[in-house]
């Protein structure tokens, strides 16, 4: 297992960085379990998120070496629209990728965006993303 | 006569009929009657506002015990009581995601094959007021099923939470104070590091009741103030590994805990915290920390003043689950 913390940036008109971010944790769970397949009382979610305590920023909490099982009739629309900073080049390349891996598995690793910052356990401390509990 | 363990070698639970006469039709043996099995406690003490188990809790109830998610393809489904009432291998299955049919539990999470794990979606409440306890990201669901039933050290089924794995479940929220309050769990610490809090209605705003149980190291039970922060603390003594039956009262004068049915302690309270809206399982209300490695086979809330059916209460909590 290796965590990473994926702070998301509040970059689309209208959508904070919590709206968003849990916007596309829903996509990544489409890509297991297509939203024209989940009842309502289905998990929506496939990763736990977190806020920073002095920003409200919202972070995913993901592991890189989770094998992500990609449901065969997978649509990516939604997930391409919440990532618009991702050049089309590099959107391009994810779309080829899921569609030759549609029924099997990937690291989610290999689907985290080259804009995407990405921070280690330690680094997720040292910019204070952990509250301390008053109790 | 002494107690009777066998009938010509073959072991007394193996026995289903004597002459043809059912098992549950005999009443008596010998003049010694047979223990009737115990009654589902919300019958009888009512007011529950969330209630969650892995055994039937009130015989009007007419739901699930809780909703999985199996692992091998993410399908969910609600479980249901078996014959006894209770949650196994035997257990019926519906209201799938996949829309297919499944004989029982056994065969949902293809028990007699390559097994698949199940993970809790919904821990359904049955005082009727549906204050589930849900969990909608799928790597923070608490296990139930792993190739058999998890179980405590005493044998018990359990819902497992799992402080690395960030688990825990959330209810709505639903008002918990009236005349007090009063929770009780058949619960298990099996781990040892950092602050753990189990059942927790602290939060960050105001909407605090307090840890109700937590487990740093030893137990506590906590009533925060109406400003935050711990108006009352009362701290008792657990192993780890060792399941008990915990019980925390508030009565509006005094905070009370006890442990496997004796008094842990007690403190005054001066302040009551606000009248808070829910709590979380496994972690600390509504913030991302506080995660605990817990069993937990049943909680029962009440939002009122139940110590004087206290014992009882506890004795029925006993009485299924074989606790001390």
């Amino acid at each position: 297992m290796a965590t990473v913390y994926l702070p998301v940036e509040a970059t689309i008109p209208g959508m904070t960085s919590g709206e968003r971010a849990t916007a596309i944790n829903a996509e990544v769970w489409a890509l297991l379990r297509p939203s024209a397949l989940q009842l309502p009382q289905d998990t929506k979610y496939k990763y736990p998120q977190i806020t920073h305590p002095e920003t409200g920023q919202v972070a995913i909490v993901g592991d890189t070496t989770e094998q992500i099982y990609i449901h065969p009739d997978v649509d990516l629309t939604e997930l391409l629209l919440l990532l618009p900073e991702v050049p089309q080049a590099e959107k391009d390349g994810l779309v080829m990728f899921i569609d030759m891996n549609r029924g099997g598995t990937v690291p989610f690793g290999q689907l985290i965006p080259s804009t995407s910052t990405q921070l280690t356990q330690v680094e997720a401390e040292a910019e204070g993303w952990f509250p301390d509990d008053p109790i | 006569m002494p107690d009777i363990s066998k009938i010509n070698a073959l072991a007394i639970g193996s026995v289903s009929k004597v002459d043809g006469l059912a098992k549950a039709s005999i009443l008596d043996i010998d003049g010694v009657a047979i223990p009737a099995g115990v009654a589902p406690p919300l019958d009888t003490y009512t007011g529950a506002s969330a209630a969650f188990s892995v055994r039937l809790l009130r015989t009007a109830y007419t739901g699930d015990i809780m909703r999985v998610r199996r692992s091998s393809d993410n399908v969910e489904a609600d479980v249901g009581f078996d014959a006894s009432n209770e949650l196994s291998l035997t257990s019926p299955i519906s209201n799938t995601s996949d829309a297919q049919s499944y004989t029982d539990f056994a065969d949902f999470v293809d028990h007699t094959g390559t097994p698949s794990d199940a993970f809790v979606r919904y821990w359904y409440d049955q005082s009727g007021n549906a204050n589930d306890g849900g969990q909608a990201t799928s790597t923070q669901q608490p296990k139930i099923y792993d190739g058999s039933f998890i179980t405590n050290t005493n044998g018990n089924t359990a819902v497992q939470f799992i402080r690395t794995s960030s688990t825990s479940l959330s209810t709505p929220s639903f008002d918990m104070i009236d005349t007090g309050w009063f929770c009780t769990t058949v619960a298990e610490k099996n781990g040892a590091v950092g602050d753990q809090k189990y059942i927790d209605s602290f939060g960050n705003v105001n909407d605090r009741t307090g840890a109700i149980f937590r487990h740093p190291t030893s137990l506590e039970t906590m009533q925060a103030t109406s400003t935050g922060g711990g108006g009352a603390t009362v701290t008792g003594s657990i192993a780890t590994n060792v399941s008990y039956i915990w019980t925390s009262e508030n009565t509006l004068s005094n905070l009370n805990l006890y442990i496997n049915g004796s008094s842990a302690g007690t403190a005054s309270i001066t302040s009551q915290g606000d009248d808070a809206n829910g709590f979380d399982i496994g972690k600390r209300k509504g913030l991302t920390e506080g995660y605990s490695d817990t069993f937990s086979s049943e909680i029962i809330y009440w939002p009122s003043d139940q110590s004087s059916n206290r014992t009882d209460i506890e004795d029925n909590l006993n009485g299924h689950f074989q606790i001390f």
